[in-house]
């Protein structure tokens, strides 16, 4: 047990705070807040016209006893989180473009559903916008990085400080799909597999008077719904990858299965059954290592063939469990 | 030239590598956000609240974890009543007839009003509201729908068909509420 618990805290260590180059952050950072932009992008200031009948505050509006706006200062809000957005996306003034956007986001995006209903694809934006905000996102792939190298400020190293937010998004996405699992087998059961329940969703979804989301792209819906065992087998790996996502923290192997399976259910649901997963999607970039993309399309890894450790001239004894440099 | 004793930027990630701890005050700000979330999702996981009701940003995420034992399906619908021509009726569920509230939310918060089916009370001033919003974007040139009269309420019925075959026509409907204006 006392051998346990120095490993655990080292592999928690590890999975939080290894070093990692700043590109990978800066990369993802970039991307997302470009896809935040273009999939937020609404006219908010609109709600401040619905009747008060339909407000109905969220528990953390109510808490802080925020009313229902006024168009003004909506209009006002949204001008400033497109901003801090477009800031964060290219990097000009990151650490405060990244806090409004993730203030001032947070309450646009909870303000919707204040008025019924809520959405599940846009609660990973709110994480994804924290752990930005609190990160040193803006030391790669940024304005504020290319004025700083032009006043001669050298690169930054690698740092744990560039592993832990991107982990967090994966926290995040983790909690989201352990949870869809656990609701499913909570409120249906195994039966949620072996009945006809995926089938009759996906006839309900070519029902246009019936359906609480978008139309799906294709009515493919309705020739799988015709075959029993094609809905249930998908209605198993649905449930596996959904319960087992967690794993994709902490196994190598299972973790491009799993975050690929993951995003080929969401297409899917999008393409047969019409919610629109948009911004959750999106979402996905923080799995993808950009850094090693990055390297293969410049023709050669990143630092591939890696620096010698050992200088030139000197030698490396190599033993049963250890290698060290002669003479140190 | 730069100096040979200052640290190197790795140039590749290694997740083996030994870890690189921040200070402390700043691993517990990191933990602290962490822990919200966290905690926040077994919250919100233990709670189960049902779709649109839930601890936003945190979630159950309940959706489509229902199961249907049967193949039909008994909506409530609204339906815009045409000014030119009452006996002619449309459905409301395009975004752009509810904006700025979205398809699946609106029927959600229709839900919780419909308790209070009274003259003037929340579910006649809720319609009012959505006849309004409507005439008023269509006058402005913001969906090209017909103009409206009133609003009228229905619980339809449908035999779900494996092939959507009556995917237009339910099989019943029952009016629950209309607003019709003078």
């Amino acid at each position: 047990m006392s051998r346990w618990i120095p490993r655990l805290r080292a592999g928690w260590d590890r999975f939080w705070f290894a070093p990692a180059t700043p590109e990978n952050l800066g990369f993802c950072r970039l991307l997302f807040f470009a896809g935040v932009l273009v999939f937020t992008r609404r006219d908010y200031s609109a709600l401040a016209g619905v009747s008060a009948v339909f407000w109905k505050p969220i528990w953390w509006f109510r808490l802080l006893g925020f009313p229902q706006p006024s168009r003004e200062l909506l209009e006002t809000l949204q001008v400033i989180w497109r901003l801090a957005l477009a800031a964060s996306c290219v990097g000009v003034w990151t650490r405060a473009a990244t806090a409004v956007s993730f203030f001032a986001g947070t309450y646009l995006l909870g303000l919707q559903y204040c008025f019924g209903g809520s959405n599940h694809a846009k609660i990973i934006v709110v994480w994804a916008m924290a752990s930005l905000a609190m990160s040193r996102c803006g030391d790669a792939w940024s304005v504020d990085r290319w004025v700083k190298a032009r006043r001669g400020s050298p690169e930054p190293a690698a740092s744990g400080e560039y592993r832990w937010p991107i982990r967090l998004v994966w926290v995040a996405m983790a909690c989201a799909f352990f949870a869809a699992g656990i609701s499913k087998l909570r409120h249906a059961g195994l039966a949620w597999v072996t009945s006809d329940t995926l089938a009759i969703f996906l006839v309900r979804s070519n029902y246009p008077l019936i359906r609480d989301a978008n139309p799906p792209m294709f009515d493919w819906g309705l020739r799988l719904a015709r075959h029993e065992w094609l809905c249930r087998a998908l209605a198993a790996g649905s449930l596996a990858i959904e319960t087992l996502f967690p794993l994709a923290l902490f196994s190598r192997r299972l973790r491009p299965i799993l975050v690929a399976g993951a995003l080929l259910m969401q297409l899917g649901i999008t393409a047969v059954m019409g919610p629109n997963f948009d911004v959750f999607i999106w979402s996905y970039i923080f799995w993808v290592p950009w850094d090693r993309i990055a390297g293969w399309v410049r023709g050669s890894k990143s630092g591939w063939p890696p620096e010698p450790v050992v200088a030139r001239g000197r030698r490396l004894a190599v033993g049963r469990d250890s290698a060290s440099i002669a003479g140190d | 030239m730069s100096d040979p004793a200052a640290p190197r930027p790795a140039r590749r990630e290694d997740a083996a590598a030994p870890p690189d701890l921040p200070s402390r005050t700043r691993r517990s700000a990191i933990y602290g956000l962490l822990a919200v979330l966290i905690a926040g999702s077994v919250a919100a996981l233990v709670r189960d609240d049902p779709y649109g009701k839930e601890l936003w940003p945190f979630s159950a995420y309940p959706m489509y974890s229902v199961r249907l034992k049967g193949w039909s399906a008994r909506p409530h619908r609204l339906f815009g009543v045409l000014r030119d021509d009452p006996a002619q009726e449309i459905p409301l569920v395009a975004s752009e007839y509810l904006y700025p509230i979205e398809h699946s939310r609106f029927y959600i918060a229709l839900r919780t009003l419909e308790t209070d089916r009274s003259p003037g009370g929340a579910l006649d001033a809720a319609l009012r509201d959505t006849l309004e919003r409507y005439e008023s974007r269509r006058e402005a040139g913001l969906h090209g729908g017909p103009a409206l009269r009133g609003v009228r309420l229905y619980e339809l019925y449908y035999r779900l068909d494996r092939r959507a075959s009556n995917r237009d026509r339910p099989n019943d409907r029952r009016l629950l509420f209309e607003v019709l204006s003078p």
